[in-house]
């Protein structure tokens, strides 16, 4: 049997550095709170960052492998972060808010969940985090955009491949705004602005883009957090009624197991870890896993379906400028959810900044071009491609979700398995999406165009905020219903999950799971 | 500790082409460590540490038919490498495309079984190929044409090799700028594919 090293004592522990845990810890220590942060993955500095789609690969998840099944899977090597700054270190910061008809799916169309809370509830939480992580943008110009403070920075430029693209979307009708980006257009509290040259994917290492390396755990070692890498959390631990987490266990690089005893806890640890760790965390009070009476955790996983639209053009487009993430924004119809046959809202991001390599890049988007014909396509479309991003809206459905697999990993810890399937209405809603994406390429006049296949951005639910205990996992602060101070914190507890990229929304989140921990703990 | 992090987040400035984060396969020589690229490994032959002499001319020749250019730039060398890093250091982009570790068994079966078809159809090896006959077999991968294939599916393989081709082909800056795109780095990587902290190891 292992020896167990029992160490100190904090008032919060924080299971995984990334977007939503980084900036809890930031809170806390500023509160006076001592902090540990225990993340899975190995340490990552500014220098790290290099500009390369190849090694950016080791930014993403290289945890214990995750089974994946369903007609959708969930890509989660490609969709979770491993290290500091988790999966906002590689993320592509385009920061949007949801709409106030993404709140009430349940109760307004019959479908899925309600959240807890409404737009109104989180729109104070999205103007002071934009004000402290800077978003560059055009409020006025972006008509779809729910109340609130205007962005802090101008929008970033829109380069040649974007202005290609937006004749298109002119031409047809439809509106376009600048993408609001949390990447500096400008200096912002002592980070320097956007070089534009779209190695955001890579991590950005000029601290232009606001991933927490740069954001919040700068704040958070300066008051004293402490952070330990390598360190895989296998369960939490409890008191003798089993309403009070005392603290977790782990493992360490070398396979010993430690346990690190807190106040409150906090999840966030991305929806598939967050997941698994409840469910290894049976004990006689939590049979069935903590947090887990409602035998929620794991339940309605979800991810974008997502598709790109690509082509080339006469004109230069220069499309390796600008931010992965896009240049341009449309969301005409986001509005209107229900579409009959279809379901969901959706949007455009359009004019993504494009490397010649990887999985997003020009090579890999047309696989049907190999042998003596490749390298003229790729000097051509170096110079005229263009492509743009539809992302639409999942419906949260119970049986996709994560549970324990069989197989396990090298400290003995059941993988996690998941399942995800889009339904008919679903599919439907990509496929009307995608045709009009076509329509808007051609005119735009590209002489030549194709679609990529649907794929999933994204990674939300699992462990589901609600307003009943029965049908959720925790309140709408992220706090488990079952437990008096265990909180999930990240994109694991939305109920829905809009169409919009989710993590300015991880951002609000939790700067109100932290204030109310603050308040009571 | 604490601190020196901080000071980092502030002193990274704006296109520092940082030296010290130079990539680069390494390869013990005599007791001492060699810094390659997959390109110049190729070129001095230098011992694989998982494929097989006939693995490494299967892999060549199909991606040469696949990306023309990528025997050249390397594309043995690069594989061999990332299959024998740890998996969650390997750079490879199949990390991406649900394959699970250890990779190596994914390349060999599947490299296998190209052997097998050349040596079905054409009584052969890759290595003694015709360009027409190397064309036709990467045609039928692609397709999944080929009888009695026994591996991941034929088309996948050719996805994942032709990406890993495109990687050591136009993922570098060289292969960027000579299809005419700025490479424009923040911290230039050099070509390489390893961390100066492992190499420090």
């Amino acid at each position: 049997m292992q020896s167990i090293s029992l160490e100190d004592k904090f008032d919060v522990l924080i299971v995984g550095a990334g977007a939503a845990g980084s900036l809890i810890a930031a809170k806390a220590v500023q509160a006076g709170k001592t902090v540990v942060i225990l993340e899975a993955g190995p340490e990552r500095k500014l220098s790290d960052l290099e500009s390369s789609q190849i090694s950016a690969r080791k930014l993403k998840w290289g945890g214990a492998p995750v089974e994946e099944s369903g007609n959708h899977k969930i890509g989660n090597s490609f969709n979770s972060g491993y290290g500091t700054g988790g999966s906002a270190l590689h993320h592509y910061a385009v920061w949007l808010r949801l709409h106030e008809n993404d709140f009430n799916l349940a109760s307004e169309h019959g479908v899925g969940l309600d959240w807890p809370i409404n737009y109104k509830d989180l729109m104070p939480y999205y103007d002071r985090i934009q004000a402290e992580a800077g978003i560059s943008g055009d409020a006025e110009a972006e008509k779809w955009r729910p109340e609130g403070a205007p962005y802090p920075m101008p929008a970033l430029p829109v380069f040649a491949q974007g202005q290609a693209i937006k004749k298109g979307f002119n031409k047809l009708g439809m509106a376009v705004s600048p993408l609001p980006l949390a990447i500096n257009s400008q200096p912002y509290k002592g980070r320097s602005s956007c070089l534009y040259d779209g190695w955001c994917d890579a991590g950005c290492p000029i601290g232009a883009l606001a991933n927490p390396l740069v954001t919040y755990l700068p704040q958070a070692f300066a008051g004293g957090a402490s952070i330990r890498h390598d360190s895989t959390v296998s369960r939490v631990l409890h008191d003798a009624s089993g309403r009070k987490a005392t603290g977790v266990e782990y493992f360490d690089a070398e396979g010993a197991v430690h346990q690190v005893l807190a106040e409150q806890v906090v999840l966030s640890a991305f929806a598939v870890q967050n997941a698994r760790i409840l469910l290894n965390s049976k004990s006689a009070k939590h049979p069935a896993g903590m947090a887990n009476s409602s035998d929620k955790v794991g339940r309605y996983l979800m991810t974008h379906p997502a598709q790109l639209v690509l082509g080339l053009f006469d004109q230069q487009t220069d499309c390796h400028l600008g931010a992965t993430g896009g240049q341009l924004l449309c969301q005409d119809d986001y509005a209107n959810k229900d579409k009959g046959d279809a379901f969901g809202s959706y949007q455009w991001l359009i004019a993504n900044a494009t490397k010649p390599n990887d999985l997003l890049g020009i090579a890999t988007g047309r696989a049907d071009i190999y042998g003596a014909a490749l390298d003229p396509f790729m000097r051509r479309a170096a110079k005229h491609f263009g492509q743009m991003n539809f992302v639409g809206e999942d419906t949260p459905l119970a049986d996709n979700r994560i549970t324990l697999s069989e197989r396990k990993d090298q400290f003995g810890l059941p993988l996690a398995a998941t399942h995800h399937s889009i339904n008919e209405r679903t599919r439907a809603l990509v496929t009307e999406g995608v045709k009009k994406g076509v329509e808007v390429f051609k005119a735009a006049g590209a002489t030549e165009t194709w679609t990529g296949p649907t794929v999933a951005m994204h990674l939300m639910g699992g462990t589901v905020m609600g307003a009943d205990a029965k049908e959720s996992v925790c309140d709408q602060y992220g706090r488990c219903h079952d437990m008096d101070n265990l909180y999930i914190a990240g994109p694991g507890v939305f109920p829905s999950s809009g169409a919009v990229n989710p993590t300015f929304t991880v951002h609000a989140l939790a700067l109100r799971t932290v204030e109310k921990m603050l308040a009571t703990g | 500790m604490n601190s020196d992090k901080t000071t980092e987040a502030t002193d990274t400035t704006r296109r520092s082409f940082l030296k010290t984060s130079a990539m680069a396969m390494t390869y013990m020589v005599g007791g001492k460590a060699l810094l390659l690229t997959p390109a110049a490994a190729h070129a001095a032959q230098m011992p694989m540490k998982v494929l097989s002499a006939l693995e490494v001319t299967t892999l060549e020749t199909l991606c040469e038919a696949i990306v023309p250019g990528s025997r050249s730039a390397g594309i043995a060398a690069f594989v061999d490498y990332q299959l024998a890093e740890k998996p969650h250091n390997a750079l490879l982009m199949g990390r991406y495309l649900g394959l699970e570790p250890p990779f190596a068994p994914f390349y060999q079966q599947g490299l296998a079984a190209a052997h097998q078809a050349a040596l079905t159809q054409f009584d052969r090896p890759w290595s003694q190929l015709t360009e027409s006959q190397s064309k036709s077999l990467v045609d039928q991968m692609f397709t999944d044409a080929i009888a009695n294939w026994s591996a991941a599916p034929a088309s996948f393989l050719f996805f994942v090799w032709r990406a890993d081709a495109c990687d050591v082909v136009y993922g570098t800056r060289s292969g960027s700028d000579a299809i005419g795109m700025p490479y424009m780095a923040h911290i230039a990587p050099s070509d390489k594919w390893l961390s100066a902290k492992e190499l420090q190891k």
